[in-house]
This record gives structure tokens, sequence and C-alpha cells, in this order.
């Protein structure tokens, strides 16, 4: 299995293209509220004392649940490129078993993910501090960023590899890899805020358990910028963004979601990737 | 020479078309084996089978006398195969393709890349370690994934038509390295291939059309019983009849 992940992170590290590649969901995003979007919903969160570094804050805690999801998208096709290829076939009648063959490329698609979101989350740092002029994250604080983004890009990846299970062909993978990516960011409410979706989409974003990570990722980076405002706008504002969902302030659930939803989504994509017969 | 593959009433059938009808052969130790066949004959759903990446509908196939079994890692350690389209990875160079393939059978780094040169040294492609796959010729690649071919020192290595896209001089290259790594390891060959030339010094002969065994001998022998000069006419021939018989079958 190490030499499978060894394999994922050269290659994938090797082209240019995919590492790029893997930023430009953040970006995107980044562009759409610095260009555009920022200032008309800074301007709706005027109640609060700093509208603009709550804002920022927000969107960055988006742009690093968008890279932990959309980084996993150029090494999780690896799998079909081999499948399509002989390559797999090479690994089948290597003296390794097909669960290893899978979880092989599933811890290289997570690593990449995890590289590829620390080095977002440092940026997102230095653009709070720096840009935002808001505060260092303490400690404790970074702590538990570090955890969250590790389920959370290991949800990610999980959920990655569920879908591309279902593909045997790059082609048919990339045109559905080009709808995911942005769907992702609006089922976790990261391009528009979930407070301003209707009713019944809200639903689906609650339910959706990418975003229980996001979640978390939000409460913690606006921990500090929400300490001076009024109690009750605060309230309403996290509601609205999506930093609180459904009246739930605790860690726990939203862990469990992501711990219980990756498992499934795993287990159910070695059992679909398992069952199909190689024909040569 | 003892059996090494033994196939018996081989059968198997993909969205209800059947692939393979009732095929029976075995392959002894130390030959080099051919099977042949037109496109469609059922050659590679035969090596499917017998790698064990698919399972027959009908049927048993035994290596060394005990049942094969698809999981089985003693199994995967007998047998290589040297894919028509190689399956090393461009990107990256000759030596990280060789390690990681050798760390699947040894589990250990500096094992791997003990190995992965030494098999690298046995097709004389040592010089060609650190470049990048991606740009090699077409017969350097062919050394290169012979070598991977050669990581477990397979008893059955299966050669997938071996020197398709080669020139003439890589061809016979190619050749006199695959005897006499034959010879050096006492390995068993199978080879698919659409060159009858190719095939002429082959201990014995698998010739395939539709599902069906139509010829199974030593080369000498089907010339012999077709009257033929040549193994592509013996093939041709056999290809001929069978058309002819499934005519008046269908007829």
């Amino acid at each position: 299995m190490n030499a499978l992940v060894y394999r994922g992170l050269s290659l994938f590290f090797k082209n240019r293209q995919a590492v790029i590649g893997s930023f430009i969901g953040a970006a995107i995003m980044i562009i759409l509220y610095v260009f555009l979007l920022g200032e008309s919903l800074v301007g709706s969160l005027s109640v609060l004392a700093q509208p603009k570094l709550v804002v920022d804050a927000w969107m960055l805690a988006g742009v690093i649940g968008i890279a932990s999801a959309s980084s996993t998208l150029g090494s999780v096709s690896l799998m079909i490129r081999d499948k399509e290829s002989n390559v797999y076939t090479d690994f089948m009648i290597s003296p390794i078993s097909k669960s290893k063959i899978m979880l092989g490329y599933f811890f290289s698609t997570f690593l990449i993910s995890l590289l590829i979101t620390l080095v977002v989350i440092v940026i997102a740092e230095i653009y709070l501090v720096v840009l935002s002029k808001g505060e260092f994250l303490t400690l404790p604080q970074f702590g538990l960023l570090f955890v969250v983004s590790l389920l959370t890009v290991f949800c990610s990846s999980a959920f990655m590899f569920f879908i591309a299970s279902f593909f045997r062909r790059i082609d048919t993978f990339s045109t559905v890899t080009a709808v995911i990516g942005p769907l992702i960011g609006f089922l976790t409410g990261c391009y528009v805020p979930i407070g301003s979706l209707p009713e019944g989409v809200q639903k689906v974003v609650e339910y959706f358990p990418l975003t229980s990570g996001i979640v978390l990722i939000r409460r913690i980076l606006t921990e500090n910028v929400f300490s001076s405002a009024d109690k009750s706008a605060a309230t309403m504002v996290k509601e609205e963004l999506g930093i609180v969902m459904s009246g739930q302030t605790g860690i726990a659930l939203p862990i469990a979601i992501l711990v219980i939803s990756s498992c499934l989504f795993l287990v159910v994509a070695s059992w679909n990737v398992k069952r199909v017969e190689v024909k040569r | 020479m003892n059996e090494l593959v033994t196939i018996s009433n081989l059968a198997k059938q993909y969205n209800h078309q059947e692939v393979l009808k009732a095929i029976s052969f075995s392959i002894h130790e130390g030959e080099l084996f051919s099977i042949l066949g037109p496109n469609g004959a059922g050659k590679s759903t035969l090596i499917s089978l017998i790698l064990g990446l698919a399972k027959p509908d009908a049927g048993e196939i035994l290596l060394e006398g005990k049942k094969l079994e698809t999981q089985s890692i003693e199994h995967k350690s007998m047998i290589s195969v040297v894919f028509q389209n190689s399956i090393l990875d461009p990107a990256l160079t000759v030596k990280e393709n060789l390690f990681i393939r050798a760390y699947f059978y040894v589990n250990n780094w500096k094992e791997a890349k003990r190995l992965a040169k030494e098999k690298l040294a046995d097709v004389q492609g040592s010089h060609l370690l650190n470049k990048r796959y991606g740009v090699l010729s077409g017969g350097e690649k062919r050394k290169v994934d012979i070598a991977r071919a050669l990581l477990n020192t397979p008893k059955l290595l299966f050669l997938d038509e071996p020197t398709t896209g080669l020139d003439i001089g890589s061809r016979a290259d190619m050749w006199r390295l695959i005897h006499q790594l034959k010879e050096k390891y006492r390995m068993t060959i199978v080879l698919t291939t659409h060159y009858m030339e190719e095939a002429k010094d082959s201990d014995n002969v698998l010739m395939l059309d539709a599902g069906r065994v139509m010829a199974y001998d030593a080369p000498e022998a089907l010339k012999k019983s077709y009257h033929c000069l040549t193994l592509e006419d013996v093939f041709l021939t056999i290809m001929e009849k069978g058309r002819e018989n499934y005519e008046c079958f269908s007829l």
C-alpha cells in the first residue's frame, strides 16, 4: 500500500496542472467575494461592529472547505485512468489484495488533499491577520482547526472516492467533476450564505455531510470576530451565514456526522470497486 | 516436462455471449507456448482467466496441480505479464516506476531498490535508470516493461503482443533478450502475437477461433498435418476451414 501512496503523491506533484487545478476552486471563491459579492454582503451585516472581518473570515472558511473538496478531484481520477489502461490489471496480478489497492488510492488522495488544505489554511490565516486586520488564532483554536480540517478532508476524499467508484471512463468522470465542483460550493453554503437559500435547499445543505465540517471551520475562524458584537445580532448572523446550524453549538454532532458518513462512503465505494470484474 | 498449467473444459460468457467454449490444453514447464487467433477469438479472455482476473463459468484451471485461486498471493507471485501497451507511468523515472512495483513483492524500500536495479541489469537497461520513462524509445520502453515483469522472477510469463510497434532490429533484439531470460530463469513463456513467424520457435501452439480450440500441437506437427510450409498458411487454412464449417452449420 505504501508504494501505491508514494506513486499517487509522486504523480500528482509532478503534474503542475493538477497542483494548480487543486487551488482553482478556492481561488474562484476568493475572486468572487473580493471583486463581486463581498461588498454587498458587508453592507447587509451593518448591525455588526466589524462586518468586513466577519465576511472575510466566513469566506475564508468556505475557501478552506472548497479546497479540501476540489483538491481530491485530480488525485481520485488516477484510479479511473488506471482502470482504463492496464495499470489496474497490473496491480491486480501483483501480490497485493484488492483492499490494499483501494486504500492506496484513497490514502494518496487524502494526503494530497490534506497538504493542499493545510497550505490554504496558512494562506487564509495570513489573509485574515494582514489584510483583514484580524487576530491570530490561539493555539487551541489552531489545534481544533487542524483536527476539523483533517476530518473534513477525510470526508471529502471518501465522498469523491465514492463518486469515482461508479466510473470506468475518465472522460465521463471529468464531465461529472465539472458539475460536482461548483455544486459542492453551493451544497455547503460557501458560494451563497445558507440563510439566503430557499428552505428546501437549506435542508439539503444541512444534511450534506461536508457541510458539518465547513460549519465547524467557520465557527473556529469567526470565533474571535464576534467577541465584541451584540449577542442577539451575532446569533442571527451566525444562523444566516451557516456558522451555526439549527441552533447546534456543540462540536460532537458535526464530528460524528463527518466520521460516520466518511465510513459509509468508503464502505460503499470499496464494495462498488471490488464487485467489478476486470476485463482485459 | 511437468505440467505447469492444466486447463480443462474452460468456458466463459460475457453478456450472454459465449466467449470461450470448453477449452482444454496444458502448458508444460519451461516451454514457449503460443496462443494465436484473430481478434475476438477469446485470447484475452483466456489469459484473464489464467491470470485470475476473472472467474470461469465452467471448467478448471490448475497451476502446478493446485486449483487457481484468484486472490492467492502464492499464485500471483508465480505469474507476470508484459502488456501490449505499457503500464508504467510516463511522468516517473524508470527508477521510480520499478521501485514502486518491486515494493509490492518485497515490502522493503532498500530491497526493492536492489531488486529493481538487478532486473534492469538483466535486460541490459542499467543506463536507463534515471531517465523519465515517457522519453524512452519504443525498444527501451519494452526492455523496462520486461524488467518490471521479471521483478517476481515468475515461473510463468505472459507476453501480450510483445513486439507490436517495434522496428525489425528492435524486434530481433527483443527476441534474443527473451530467449536469454527464459534460459536464465527457466521460465515458461506464453505468447500471444499476430506475427506468425514469432510463434514458429514455440514448443506448442494453440489456435483459437470464436472461443474454440481449432488446433493445438507443435508448429512442425501442425505444418505436416495441414500440408503447409509456414505457420501462417496453417493459420489461414484453419481459419478458412472454421468459417466453412460454420457456414455449413448455419445452412
